[in-house]
């Protein structure tokens, strides 16, 4: 029984030796993918969120439940070829019109979108998240102003669709 | 005996006031956007080399840390930003006055939400080096303001501000009910009277005694006790005139079966709507 231990113990101090010799196999994390690439999708909205910016505390409430319920979400579609984008509001809560142009501020790092409604002024949403062909989400948000002054901040995250 | 009794929880009041290293001068009165004074004891501090040091500077880094362009930015560590010197109020105590959101360049939530992070420094802070007590510094200091009481709203909106298009959430706190009749409310039991008005000329959902017969002024329970009603004002109140802009909207909760005011709330919330 003392002879097993022994052996035990010894076999426990030896195990990191053979586990440093194993070879790494993680892939390059190679180059970064096109955000233009990324967001080129139809976005299905998942969650929604309402922040009051005139509260001290920031407060927000989800009021997903409010546009999701029916299981009829809300979608958006960027077209990054042509530049133009389309909204299935599904009758609900929808500042972006039905369809438009957008632009980034920079296609390689963007930080915010552009959305140009036909007909309509344009809108400034900002990236909340980065956008690359892997990711699965496109969190964005966009601020209701007042004479400049934000009194509410609407948090989107759509999910791609395909 | 008695005087005695009195006595000793005063001291131990006057001990915690007293004991502090970093404190606010008011901290019940306390508003970020106000000329706020704070201390800081240098005697309760675990560095102890400025114990009687001429002048002292403020050195902080939260809620904002200020660029070298700001005015009100720290300076260097060996020569503080004459602007940040500190006034001595006696006995190794110091003190600086200011007014958080001007002087950090952030709005009232930073400040509840990280509070103040400081030191305070000799003009040069150096001393003898090597960081901690042998710089003439004392250690990091914190005062984290409370957040001030906001009292108990049975019915509330949500958000504070909000224009027609925007999603607006009628909350109803039973739990909170101080109006026995109206207390312990079942689930499918609480409705909501709705108006909006036009200026002065008022649009309701559907009349006062008919409000059980619409679906759409159902409370929903979130089953804590609270119950939410979630609209888009400028499709809510369908009879508005289209291109009028809704400037008031008006809710009174009250219980599906209603047969006088004992089954209503006590008084009517008034939501205003567009830009304040």
């Amino acid at each position: 029984m003392k002879i097993t231990l022994k052996y035990f113990f010894i076999l426990l101090m030896a195990a990191p030796l053979f586990t440093a010799c194993v070879e790494d196999d993680t892939p390059d994390i190679g180059e970064e993918g096109s955000k233009l690439d990324g967001i080129n999708a139809t976005w299905r909205l998942v969650e929604v969120n309402q922040q009051d910016d005139v509260s001290f505390t920031l407060e927000t409430r989800n009021i997903s439940d409010f546009l999701l319920a029916d299981g009829n979400a809300p979608q958006i579609t960027f077209n990054s070829a042509d530049k133009t984008y389309s909204v299935d509001a599904k009758g609900k809560l929808n500042f972006w019109g039905t369809e438009g142009s957008w632009t980034f501020d920079d296609d390689v790092a963007p930080t915010n979108i552009t959305l140009s409604p036909t007909g309509e002024s344009d809108i400034l949403v900002n990236l909340t998240a980065t956008i690359r062909p892997v990711d699965k989400f496109l969190q964005i948000e966009f601020s209701r102003d007042c004479g400049g002054t934000s009194i509410i901040t609407y948090l989107y995250k759509y999910e791609r669709a395909n | 005996m008695k005087r005695l009794l009195l006595f000793v929880p005063s001291l131990l009041l006057a001990a915690f006031a007293f004991g502090q290293k970093a404190y606010l001068e008011d901290p019940d009165n306390f508003d970020p956007t106000q000329p706020t004074k704070i201390l800081v004891d240098i005697k309760q501090c675990d560095c102890q080399r400025l114990l009687g040091a001429p002048e002292v500077f403020l050195w902080t880094w939260e809620p904002a840390e200020l660029p070298a362009s700001d005015p009100n930015n720290n300076g260097s560590w060996t020569s503080s930003n004459p602007a940040l010197a500190m006034t001595n109020e006696g006995d190794d105590v110091w003190s600086f006055t200011f007014t958080p959101t001007d002087f950090y360049g952030v709005g009232a939530d930073a400040v509840y939400s990280t509070g103040f992070s400081f030191l305070v420094k000799a003009k040069d802070g150096s001393g003898l080096g090597g960081g901690g007590c042998d710089e003439d510094k004392t250690e990091n200091l914190s005062i984290k303001p409370e957040l001030p009481e906001v009292p108990v709203l049975v019915v509330a909106g949500f958000p504070s501000n909000l224009l027609p298009q925007d999603v607006f959430t009628l909350v109803y706190d039973n739990s909170q009910e101080e109006k026995v009749s109206m207390q312990n409310l079942s689930a499918d039991e609480v409705y909501c009277y709705a108006s909006a008005f036009v200026d002065s000329v008022e649009y309701e959902v559907t009349p006062f005694f008919q409000v059980p017969n619409n679906a759409a002024l159902q409370m929903q329970s979130s089953g804590d006790g609270t119950f939410t009603l979630m609209f888009i004002p400028e499709q809510f109140f369908t009879n508005v005139p289209t291109g009028s802009t809704i400037t008031s909207m008006r809710f009174v909760v009250r219980k599906k079966v209603y047969l006088g005011t004992a089954d209503q709330v006590d008084d009517p919330l008034l939501v205003p709507v567009g830009c304040p």
